[in-house]
């Protein structure tokens, strides 16, 4: 179920940046490089989410909640306070997860269902909130005016420099990410994940962990929030709604639950596909969910499970040519 | 070194156990027989911790761990395997035993997240240890499969490697040998023998009554969630209520030891 971390995932993981750090170079069509970004961020957002849901077992209707939580308060403090947002980006990322610590505790004790439908009442509450704290968030009109990171007094407000920054921040977090699955602590998560009973008689502290990964989930997702927050320059509640958390979940799944790269596609699924929908208006939504439910019925395992079977079926008939060549 | 006292448990009208006392000693084997519904894995999720009792109290060496949550029990030196299996299913074999060695291992989630290297140590120290313990249920060939290409016998001897991993005092097992034929019940028998000679307490419960009367050192007899019956295995063998609750297995296979309940 869960595919394996291996050195060989660290070493894809090391390319593919590699390569994305000659993209600017490649394509350097703003338009290109922006969906890049934007790619970036979704990736982050996705494989949090993954981390909850697919390694962890755990489903969360949430999780566009703590993307607006740490877009609203990096936002907020710069626009409105003055404060700088590389000071914003950690108060963001605390802020976020001593919410979702409050909101964890009590409801990661509900399984299933009922975890889904208590996550889905924490979104509706902050989806409120972000329209309701007018003073603060701008209402439903949105945050406007929000700074761009910059370097020593030099603004990051460029594609091409904001590019690099979501590039090494997201490949950061993404590392962060894979460490901490190939760990006793990932195991343990792995394990809650499958056999919660056999995890608890193993001397593994469930709720614990459960809270543990709701929080490093969150506040993963918040720091996706801060970078599209100063790279937007303008957030609406709309980003961060019910409609957001569970197209996140639609994600993961098509993706494939649990799989390193199935969140590599969902993002990819995620940023391009409205994009090539666009013209369609409205059929967006349809073609999402007639796809998912194709690709559920048929890959279970997702896009992600489905390219591993495609590799070794290759693998194999690569094995059954070579052996045919050797053989008289 | 266990010890329940008045232990009953009651799922709305159905008293699964019922008023029951019985001491495990240190150094013990110790074996729950009885029918099928007689309480047996119901009294285990109680010493384990997975079931909180409607009354009565646990021991574990002396202290009182009833409202101990089942992981600390684990800390403590309690370990358990499942009659229906709780191997994570993800993972390979020896993985499935590293799980096991979670109370003993420090590396906290810093550690991993930044991989330090005395996580990175720990873990490889925790891999060798687990193919030791692999090899010794004699699974080491399988270490690296994946659990989901195990038979259910296998399984079981995956979850008793497992249970080790976590250096118990205390080990208990739920139908060690379910699903094994006679040669691996008699090698499962062998590793239970083995680790209770390097002084690890053991209770079981086994419907394999050639097992059950071959390692322990004494029995406790259930049905209906109350003892019947608790001695060494002749006396118990002896016993006429033994017989009675048996039915339909006669005293003889109960005495040469091919009973199969």
């Amino acid at each position: 179920m869960h595919a394996q971390i291996s050195a060989a995932t660290y070493r894809g993981l090391g390319i593919l940046w590699l390569l994305l750090v000659a993209l600017p170079w490649v394509m350097p069509n703003s338009y290109w490089l922006n969906l890049a970004t934007l790619w970036l961020t979704n990736l982050l957002l996705i494989a949090s989410l993954n981390l909850l849901m697919g390694y962890s077992g755990q489903i969360s209707l949430a999780h566009g909640a703590f993307y607006g939580i740490g877009a609203y308060v990096s936002g907020v403090l710069s626009a409105k306070y003055g404060v700088s947002p590389w000071v914003g980006l950690p108060v963001a990322l605390v802020a976020t997860g001593i919410v979702a610590f409050i909101v964890g505790w009590p409801t990661l004790r509900l399984r299933g269902h009922y975890l889904a439908m208590a996550t889905l009442g924490f979104n509706a509450i902050a989806s409120v909130l972000f329209v309701e704290l007018r003073d603060w968030t701008g209402g439903p009109n949105g945050l406007v005016n929000i700074p761009p990171y910059a370097i020593f007094g030099l603004k990051l407000d460029s594609d091409r420099a904001f590019y690099f920054l979501a590039l090494v921040a997201v490949g950061i977090a993404m590392l962060l990410l894979l460490n901490l699955l190939d760990s006793r602590t990932g195991r343990a998560l792995r394990a809650l994940s499958t056999a919660e009973v056999g995890a608890e008689c193993m001397g593994v502290n469930v709720h614990k962990y459960k809270i543990l990964v709701f929080v490093v989930s969150a506040m993963l997702a918040a720091l996706a929030g801060c970078l599209y927050a100063h790279h937007n320059a303008f957030i609406s509640p709309e980003s961060f709604d019910f409609m957001s958390s569970t197209m996140l979940v639609v994600m993961v799944a098509l993706g494939g639950t649990g799989h390193w790269w199935g969140a590599f596609i969902g993002a990819l699924i995620y940023t391009v596909l409205p994009e090539l929908l666009r013209s369609f208006g409205d059929l967006e939504l349809l073609v999402y969910g007639v796809s998912l439910v194709l690709v559920l019925l048929f890959f279970p395992r997702g896009l992600g499970g489905a390219l591993d079977l495609l590799r070794e079926r290759v693998l194999r008939l690569w094995g059954r040519l070579r052996a045919g060549k050797g053989a008289p | 070194m266990i010890e329940v006292r008045g232990v009953s448990v009651a799922f709305g009208g159905l008293t699964a156990v019922s008023d029951l006392d019985f001491a495990v000693p240190a150094g013990a084997i110790k074996a729950v027989i009885g029918p099928n519904g007689a309480g047996k894995t119901t009294l285990f999720n109680v010493i384990s911790g997975v079931q909180a009792p409607t009354s009565g109290r646990v021991l574990l060496d002396g202290e009182d761990v009833t409202a101990t949550a089942a992981h600390e029990r684990v800390q403590r030196g309690l370990a358990r395997t499942f009659q229906n299996l709780q191997v994570f299913s993800g993972m390979s074999v020896l993985e499935n035993v590293v799980v096991g060695m979670h109370t003993r291992l420090k590396s906290g989630v810093f550690n991993a997240l930044l991989r330090l290297p005395s996580g990175r140590r720990e873990e490889a120290a925790a891999r060798d240890k687990a193919r030791a313990l692999l090899g010794r249920v004699g699974l080491a060939a399988k270490a690296d499969f994946p659990v989901s290409a195990l038979s259910f016998g296998d399984l079981k001897i995956v979850e008793i490697a497992r249970a080790l991993a976590s250096e118990p005092k205390v080990l208990l097992l739920d139908e060690p040998t379910a699903g094994l034929p006679a040669a691996e019940a008699g090698r499962v028998a062998e590793v239970i023998r083995a680790i209770n000679a390097e002084g690890v307490t053991v209770l079981l419960v086994e419907h394999n009554m050639r097992v059950v009367m071959a390692i322990s050192h004494d029995i406790l007899v259930l049905n209906f969630g109350k003892r019947i019956a608790e001695g060494d295995p002749a006396a118990v063998r002896a016993h006429p209520e033994v017989i009675a609750a048996y039915l339909g297995t006669d005293a003889d296979d109960m005495a040469t030891g091919t009973a199969h309940v």
